[in-house]
């Protein structure tokens, strides 16, 4: 934490909101860019950083200063996201769940978009397919895979962020890796295969 | 080695955590395995794919939002302060209003079983639960119809044998008559449930214009109540005396009320009656009061309003001599503007005699009319105003009491022994099962 840092800290304690703003200046394109990659879309984005970032303001006098602003940005974020992506299983419910009938079960049937020309260009777009690649890890392993790989965090720091030992971070890290690998390369498959 | 060991290695290189004795093993290793070789060209593509992505940009107007949001939250955040201290302390009289609750509480189990042990306890303030009969009928869904008359009519009385001891009314004048009548009750009852009769004096009793006022000038009223045994039968007698004294009612409303909540068919009626009897007779007719039944209240007014009087006279003397003047004047008068001047002070000064005259006439006829209210209420007997709500009800709460607390003792004694007679089984399990509920907790937080 630098000095600077140490003095704006003060005033914010005190209220001021200018010098929060100074101080987030740097970070709240880091923590949009974790939220985005979290939740998969720009609005939710948005919606859950300022929403962490108004709990990082008010609960600025939990942070302690000799420990890294950043990293404890970046931990009320993850925690934020992941309480909304908890939220939203709540209510998904599940589109091909098998409907009992009387004669036994049936699966419902979904008509298939993926066709449409308008997707497929939106495919080619490599982050779109990245994006779609990491929406589809478990929450635990996108964590550590948007830290790691997409915002370059040590392993020390995500293990400080999800509060982790770092055995854990660097299985997930593998776990993720490998689990994101096979998703690009069938995604892969699947637009050439479209494609041609 | 094999090569699932070298893929976690494979992740560790590519992130620069590899010693050099690792990074050269894995090297070799991957020299005669094509397998792994493959998995570290897609590693390393995957990481750079994903270190190159770009940096989305913050959505426009982000900044905006968020400083309104923080204003927002730093009101929030100075209110939710006060509110905190604000609830301390609403916290600590809600607390005192808990422990006074409690006191109250303990205090009425203490008088109960107090009272309980007491021998012989038999008078206690009954429970005399008022409650208009009309609105209880109301309830009930049946129709009311309103009647309102210019003047008494027979039929009316033939329907309400009550008020047949009304004639006097009659005479009165003007008597705007309204009454509910439950149509219901009145077959059952054949009475009404609620009446009330204003009286509007406006033809003054005789005696008002024999007074000549040269004495004191004394308004005087009462306010009593009384407790009777038989309300109609009082209040007919009341009625009849009105009458003979040359008064008459101004105002009287009865209503059922229940005398007895754990004798349903035990009502009685109570009510109130605004009597206006001559001067002269007050004092004899308070006399006569005091025969029907008990007085349980009584008090009285004397307002001596001679001076007063004296003063409103001589004023209204005064004012009628300069009317007499400004006629004269008027008389004289032929300029247009003399003339209408001269009539405005004489309006004004009409004006204001009228006023002290009506003034006049309204004391006039207070002094000549005593006022007297009667608050009537029949009761079962005279002798014995309260009576105990149920010999049973203390008795019953005694041993409810005592039955409660020995339920409470059993209860804990057979939790007390149950523990302990099982604690070889409950303990372990109690145990385990706590493991088992930390450890399911845990990996449902992850």
């Amino acid at each position: 934490m630098s000095e600077n840092e140490a003095i704006l800290l003060k005033k914010i304690k005190n209220g001021d909101v200018e010098s929060f703003e100074l101080l987030i200046a740097d970070y709240q394109v880091y923590a949009y860019n974790v939220a985005y990659r979290m939740l998969g879309n720009e609005e939710d984005a948005k919606d859950m950083t300022q929403e962490a970032l108004i709990k990082v303001y008010k609960s600025i006098h939990k942070f302690k200063e000799n420990s890294n602003f950043s990293t404890w940005l970046y931990r009320i974020v993850m925690n934020t996201c992941k309480d909304e992506l908890k939220k939203r299983k709540e209510v998904i419910l599940s589109l091909d769940k098998e409907i009992e009938t009387n004669d036994g079960r049936i699966s419902r049937e979904i008509g298939d978009e993926r066709l449409n020309p308008s997707k497929i260009v939106e495919r080619n777009e490599v982050s779109k397919m990245v994006q779609e690649a990491i929406s589809a890890l478990s929450d635990s392993n996108r964590m550590v895979i948007v830290l790691r790989d997409i915002q370059g965090l040590s392993y020390e720091e995500i293990s400080q962020v999800i509060k982790e030992p770092i055995g854990t971070v660097k299985s997930r890290i593998n776990r993720g890796r490998s689990q994101l690998k096979k998703l690009l390369i069938e995604q892969k498959h699947l637009i050439l295969s479209e494609q041609y | 080695m094999n090569c699932d060991r070298y893929e976690d290695l494979i992740h560790l290189h590519v992130d620069h955590r590899l010693n050099k004795k690792e990074t050269e093993s894995l090297m070799a290793h991957m020299e005669t395995c094509s397998h792994c070789k493959e998995t570290y060209d897609e590693i390393s593509a995957l990481k750079e794919l994903l270190g190159g992505i770009q940096m989305k940009e913050l959505p426009d107007g982000f900044e905006q939002e968020l400083h309104f949001k923080l204003v927002k939250a730093q009101q929030e955040k100075s209110e939710t302060w006060r509110d905190r201290i604000k609830a301390f302390i609403a916290q600590g009289s809600k607390m005192k209003l808990a422990a006074s609750f409690g006191g109250i509480a303990l205090a009425a189990v203490l008088v109960v079983a107090g009272t309980g042990l007491l021998p012989n306890m038999d008078s206690a303030y009954p429970e005399q639960i008022y409650e208009m009969a009309s609105e209880a009928y109301d309830d009930s869904g049946a129709t009311e119809e309103m009647f309102t008359m210019a003047t008494m009519d027979a039929p009316t009385e033939e329907a309400m044998p009550a008020l047949k001891s009304m004639d006097a009314l009659g005479r009165a004048g003007d008597v705007v008559l309204t009454f509910s009548e439950n149509s219901e009750l009145a077959v059952t009852a054949g009475q009404a449930t609620n009446f009330s009769v204003t009286a509007n004096g406006v033809t003054k009793p005789t005696q008002t214009s024999d007074n000549t006022f040269s004495g004191r000038l004394i308004i005087k009223t009462a306010n009593l109540s009384l407790d009777v045994e038989n309300y109609d039968e009082v209040s007919t007698e009341v009625y009849r005396m009105v009458e003979e004294l040359g008064g008459y009612i101004s105002d009287t409303s009865s209503y059922f009320y229940i005398y007895d909540r754990y004798d349903d068919g035990n009502n009685k009626k109570s009510g109130y009656m605004t009597l206006r009897i001559p001067h002269q007779a007050f004092d004899q007719f308070v006399k006569q009061l005091n025969t029907f039944g008990v007085v349980t209240n009584f008090s009285s007014n004397a307002n001596d309003i001679t001076k007063q009087y004296r003063d409103t006279t001589s004023e209204v003397k005064n004012l009628e001599v300069r009317e007499a003047k400004l006629r004269d004047i008027m008389d004289k008068a032929e300029e247009i503007k003399d003339i209408i001047e001269v009539e405005r002070e004489l309006s004004r000064v009409r004006s204001d005699i009228n006023r002290y005259q009506s003034i006049l006439t309204d004391w006039e006829d207070l002094v000549s009319l005593s006022t007297i209210t009667i608050n009537m209420t029949e009761v079962e007997d005279l002798k014995i105003f309260v009576k105990p709500v149920d010999k049973d009800v203390l008795t019953k709460a005694k041993e409810g009491f005592i039955y409660t607390i020995n339920r409470l003792v059993d209860a804990l004694e057979g939790l007390f022994v149950w523990l302990i007679a099982s604690s070889p089984v409950v303990l372990p399990v109690g145990i385990i099962g706590g493991f088992t509920l930390r450890k399911l907790y845990k990996r449902w937080k992850n």
